[in-house]
């Protein structure tokens, strides 16, 4: 039965594999270029495990940022984790010993993979999925960190990959209609905020406003629905 | 050991974990998610990810003009392949690639 489990969540987990080895590796080597080496890469993907808020904080680790503000930034990059709990609630309920894992352990991809699931699926598929998924992310990251300073190679740029994720995902999300007035309204208070606040600390507020708009938004309109 | 460093990434644990935890702790078992909730849960995510993009690309209107055009560039080139492809390795990397070329021309 547990074969038979495994089999299923690594072919679950696959589409995940490409991706978080690679992306693993662009974290690894960007934390490397910026001087901190393979147990930092590690420590990080093992305990933060978080892909976005990784490549958020590398330029946090060598400046003297506040600790309150790594954290406001932490909370607002983290804040659509808020949303994929809400989901996954009634999912995770019964999985006993597992259940502060899957919650751990719920990021982007992981999330992805889940909800795509029928709802009777075993709960120890679930947890080898969300499992190997952090094995793939720390394997990669790792990979990075070693490439980065074993090889002659001059990686400057990598770090590029953060901003292509976060184009893929927008360009995904506007494949769906609905999704049009959010991605808008996010974009534009940030560029807005970055021009008003200057690059080094509008993105919080940015965040901070966006989730305002889109809430009085919503009550207007469920208003407007005669609710 | 970089003591400021160390605790930047704790924190970042520490927070991250309480994101993910939150929804659970608030509303698990018996209790029900309000509709506010339900429908920022799907609002967010995207406004976030445009807003992550705007963050990536903040250096382009105050730095040089030459620097901003490469990665406008390449974020042109990661968005087009992207509608054309739908193959998200094959955005990531080609955009990442191109990059990395043109700041080395």
């Amino acid at each position: 039965m547990h074969n038979a489990q495994r089999a299923r969540a690594l072919g679950l987990s696959l589409p995940v594999m490409c991706g978080y080895v690679f992306l693993g590796i662009a974290f690894g080597a960007t934390l490397s270029q910026a001087g901190f080496g393979l147990p930092w890469a590690l420590a990080i993907s093992t305990l933060v495990y978080a892909g976005s808020l990784q490549f958020v904080m590398v330029p946090f680790l060598a400046s003297g940022i506040s600790l309150a503000a790594v954290a406001l930034t932490a909370l607002m990059v983290n804040a659509r984790h808020l949303f994929y709990g809400l989901s996954c609630i009634g999912r995770f309920e019964h999985m006993g010993r597992a259940k502060p894992y899957m919650i751990f352990a719920l990021t982007d991809e992981t999330y992805s993979v889940l909800c795509r699931l029928p709802e009777d699926e075993s709960g120890g598929v679930l947890v080898r999925v969300a499992l190997y998924d952090q094995l793939y992310w720390i394997a990669g990251s790792v990979m990075g960190s070693l490439l980065a300073q074993g090889l002659p190679f001059d990686l400057t740029g990598i770090d590029f990959s953060m901003t292509a994720l976060f184009i893929v995902i927008c360009v995904e999300r506007a494949m769906n209609r609905e999704d049009w007035m959010p991605l808008a309204v996010g974009g534009i208070c940030a560029v807005l905020l970055l021009f008003l606040l200057g690059p080094g600390a509008f993105l919080a507020p940015a965040l901070a406003v966006t989730a305002l708009i889109l809430t009085v938004f919503d009550i207007t309109v469920r208003k407007g629905a005669g609710k | 050991m970089n003591m400021h460093a160390l605790a930047v990434v704790l924190i970042c644990a520490a927070v991250t974990i309480a994101t993910r935890a939150l929804p659970f702790v608030c509303f698990g078992g018996k209790r029900g998610v309000p509709r506010l909730v339900q429908s920022l849960g799907r609002t967010l995510p995207p406004a976030i990810m445009a807003a992550l993009v705007v963050y990536c690309l903040k250096g382009v209107p105050f730095g040089t003009a030459a620097d901003g055009m490469k990665q406008l560039i390449a974020a042109a080139v990661v968005a087009a392949l992207h509608v054309w492809r739908r193959n998200t390795l094959l955005s990531i990397g080609a955009g990442t690639a191109l990059y990395m070329l043109l700041i080395r021309l």
